[in-house]
């Protein structure tokens, strides 16, 4: 046998060797991360995790995103209602690119009565991505509903989450902290529960006008709006009743849009073709007022205590929600 | 296509596999195979532009040829001036046409006579500067009878499109790489161990140190109004191991990957940041191109024959085209500037003479560059000479904090203090490693030699080191744009 033969036979055992071990180590750890990553309760993954372990149901549910998530109050709407409310809005991302947290929460809840989606004025907007995917990465290979949001939503993720171990590619160092939280979790034996402020978050922040008119391309799409209303069709099927919030937008922040009023007509006709109730800040007083806001698309929590209210009422008015029916 | 992307690690398994398994017997098969493979890897990114290097390998082929052939001065003459023409011409209109047009219309309206310019939509070609450099070398080498000319024309292909090297170097000359396409290859198993190392190691640059700095840095340079003096200082430094990390990645990749095919390129760099002068750090730095200005531009130009005057002009005139060869842009051929200014300098005050260097004249000699070779990124990465100027001028503005308070919490260069200071960390590890490393005491070789178990421990380590640590939504290596 020449030399070259012996060099090449030792380079395939030992490559080959140290290819299958190597293999296995990275999917022993991948599989560990993962399954800790679900068992964090921290922040947007620990939201994500609550509802795809089916660990929070409530008589009425928040989606949308950070507008929606700081903009509203679940405690004090909880209290006004004398019902229990879930904030399950994910920041960066609108209700649709986290439809499958929709999707999932109507295929098992028994108490929900009332969806609440939390319209910003990102909304209807187009864009092909989603913000921070490792948020929902431990669920991704277990959850259909993940991936045909992601189909639509995230046409190039979704084709590289076929690569076999590109969750390591997609992990973020927030995602290894959210691992280090589950770590805590399993040795600590901790269940997944909502967190105090049932999903809120608030910010006792001052007004700095962010916008600057930088996002002056916002124009919004009749094809995502009609993503809503598939949505809409989604909770109706689940015995939910949808309900739309224009979320306030401070008048700096409208002035992102060509049309602000086009926008707002688009949600009240995507809205009236689904038969769905909206309340409609985008011209409320609160605009104005920039000691609402702590920027221009999200208020602040003396301007979350003023919207929550103002829902809650409308939401008493209108007799939508009936407890103990 | 590039070295940190999927479609880089199916691609190196299959060409190596038909490289070293199928094609083993053939060495005109395995330099077809690279050509093939090489066309693959450039076109991956625009097929458009193999044609500018297919008129490269073609052109200097030919006069390579030729040049061999004649004998009379003037007609050898013309054809390098035709090769210099050809390649030279394809590098100035793709990469300097805007930034001469641009320049001349603002200098004609800064003299009071406005002009219209015709600026072109122009995509720069990656690595154009490169495989321009490569080839050139190989002309100019044999108009100058170093090296005897290939008749090979699929050796000589493959030495201009070599992919581990194409688009980022080093700048290979073809005394050192020609000859390897025409030699016979052996498959070494230690070639292997050696290459692969390489590969993790330049990987784990790139993306856990580099890629990870360049978040921090970009936050400074690109809002410089909105920080102060102490982030400007802080912010250079980190992009001088950005740069580094970037670059020195790149070059560890295609040492490690062209050594698994069974070539050897040059070392391109060997501990910069350790240098003690700037003479010293320009052996350290980016070796292939130094040598490369030294040899073509600096000697020819009269090196350091000649009068003061003359020894001034030629170095200020390297660096400066230096500069410009590294972009076109005004910031780039300051920070060029910069470097020719103080190579003067120390030039001409023996500031950096290592004869008389004792421990403490080293470290001043090392801090010493290195913050002249920080004032010089400055320049280097500014957007633009306006931003460059007031990074500059605001560098003695300090204020006590680093943090800045945004409404995320305070922020150190855009990120939570943990990962500014995981940053600084990795920069730490780095800087040991790169000692170990210069003194001898970290090879690959001394890898090779440790028992299998450490071996795999320590190539599991890097491994894992860069899937978790690593940063894959930023691909680019900086150097691509040059």
């Amino acid at each position: 046998m020449g030399k070259q033969s012996i060099e090449k036979r030792k380079w395939i055992r030992n490559g080959m060797s140290f290819l299958i071990v190597s293999l296995i180590l990275v999917k022993a750890f991948e599989y560990t991360h993962l399954y800790l990553a679900r068992h964090s309760n921290q922040n947007q993954t620990g939201k994500i995790n609550l509802i795809m372990a089916h660990k929070v149901d409530a008589d009425l549910m928040i989606f949308g995103s950070s507008v929606s998530e700081v903009g509203i109050t679940s405690n004090l709407l909880a209290e006004a209602l004398n019902v229990e409310v879930y904030n399950a809005s994910i920041d960066g991302t609108s209700a649709v690119k986290s439809g499958y947290l929709v999707d999932e929460y109507i295929g098992y809840t028994n108490r929900c009565k009332v969806a609440l989606f939390g319209l910003s004025a990102f909304a209807l907007s187009s864009n092909d991505q989603v913000t921070q995917p490792s948020r929902f990465l431990a669920h991704y290979n277990r959850n259909e509903h993940v991936r045909n949001t992601m189909r639509t939503e995230a046409k190039e993720l979704y084709a590289d989450m076929r690569i076999p171990f590109y969750s390591y590619a997609v992990a973020t160092s927030d995602y290894y902290k959210n691992v280090a939280f589950g770590l805590k979790n399993v040795m600590r034996g901790v269940e997944l529960a909502p967190d105090n402020e049932n999903g809120s978050i608030l910010h006792d922040a001052e007004y700095v006008n962010t916008d600057d008119g930088r996002d002056a391309r916002l124009e919004p799409q009749w094809n995502i709006a009609e993503k809503y209303q598939n949505l809409f069709k989604t909770v109706k099927a689940g015995n939910v009743l949808p309900v739309a919030v224009i979320m306030p937008l401070h008048r700096n922040g409208q002035k992102a849009y060509r049309d602000y009023s086009e926008y707002v007509n688009m949600v009240r006709r995507m809205c009236s073709e689904s038969d769905v109730s909206v309340l409609d800040f985008s011209n409320h007083e609160l605009c104005d007022q920039s000691e609402y806001f702590y920027n221009n698309g999200h208020l602040n929590i003396q301007g979350a205590e003023i919207i929550t209210k103002i829902i809650a009422d409308s939401l008493t008015f209108n007799q939508v929600l009936k407890v103990g029916q | 296509m590039i070295f940190n992307s999927i479609e880089f690690l199916i691609f190196l398994p299959i060409v190596f596999l038909l490289y070293w398994f199928v094609f083993d017997k053939n060495r005109k098969a395995q330099n077809i195979l690279i050509v093939v493979a090489s066309y693959v890897f450039y076109g991956w990114w625009d097929w458009r532009f193999l044609s500018l290097i297919v008129i490269s390998t073609l052109v200097d082929y030919f006069i390579g040829l030729s040049l061999a052939n004649q004998d009379q001065q003037k007609k050898r003459k013309r054809l390098l001036s035709l090769s210099l023409a050809v390649n030279l011409g394809l590098l100035g209109f793709f990469k300097y046409f805007n930034f001469f047009v641009d320049s001349f219309t603002k200098a004609f309206t800064f003299a009071g006579v406005p002009i219209d310019s015709p600026t072109l939509k122009i995509v720069l070609p990656v690595g154009i500067s490169f495989y321009t450099f490569q080839t050139l070398s190989y002309t100019i080498d044999v108009y100058k009878r170093r090296q005897v000319p290939t008749n090979d024309f699929i050796s000589f292909a493959a030495f201009v499109c070599f992919f581990p090297q194409l688009v980022a170097g080093p700048i290979e000359r073809a005394q050192n790489l020609i000859h390897q396409f025409t030699a016979e290859r052996r498959f070494k198993y230690v070639d292997m161990q050696f290459g692969f190392i390489r590969v993790l190691w330049g990987m784990f640059k790139k993306v856990v140190i580099a890629d990870r700095l360049a978040v921090q840095v970009d936050t400074v340079f690109n809002n410089p109004e909105l920080f102060h003096g102490q982030h400007y200082i802080v912010a250079s430094v980190l992009f001088a191991f950005q740069i580094y990390c970037d670059f020195s990645g790149y070059s560890d990749i295609a040492i490690g990957t062209s050594r698994m095919l069974g070539f050897r390129l040059m070392e391109n760099f060997r501990s910069p940041y350790f240098a003690v002068s700037l003479k010293d750090f320009w052996r350290r730095w980016h070796i292939s191109l130094s040598t490369w200005f030294k040899d073509y531009v600096y000697i020819p130009l009269g090196g350091s024959r000649g009068t003061a005057f003359i020894v001034i002009r030629n170095l200020l005139i390297t660096f400066l085209v230096s500069g410009l060869w590294h972009g076109a842009s005004w910031t780039f051929v300051i920070w060029g500037g910069i470097h020719g200014l103080f190579l003067v300098i120390e030039n001409y005050t023996g500031i950096g003479n290592k004869s008389n260097s004792t421990n403490w004249r080293t470290i001043l000699g090392m801090t010493r560059t290195f913050i002249i070779v920080c004032v010089a990124w400055i320049f280097f990465r500014a957007n633009t000479v306006g931003d460059a100027f007031y990074i500059v001028g605001h560098l003695f503005d300090v204020q006590p904090s680093l943090g800045v308070v945004s409404s995320s919490g305070t922020l150190y260069f855009g990120e939570p203090l943990w990962r500014f200071g995981a940053g600084v960390l990795s920069i730490g590890i780095l800087v040991l490693i790169e000692y170990f490393i210069g003194k001898g005491l970290l090879t690959e070789r001394f890898i090779v030699r440790k028992p299998l178990l450490v071996r795999w421990a320590i190539y599991l380590t890097l491994i894992f080191s860069i899937l978790v640590f690593g940063r894959f939504e930023v691909n680019q290596f900086i150097y691509f744009q040059f």
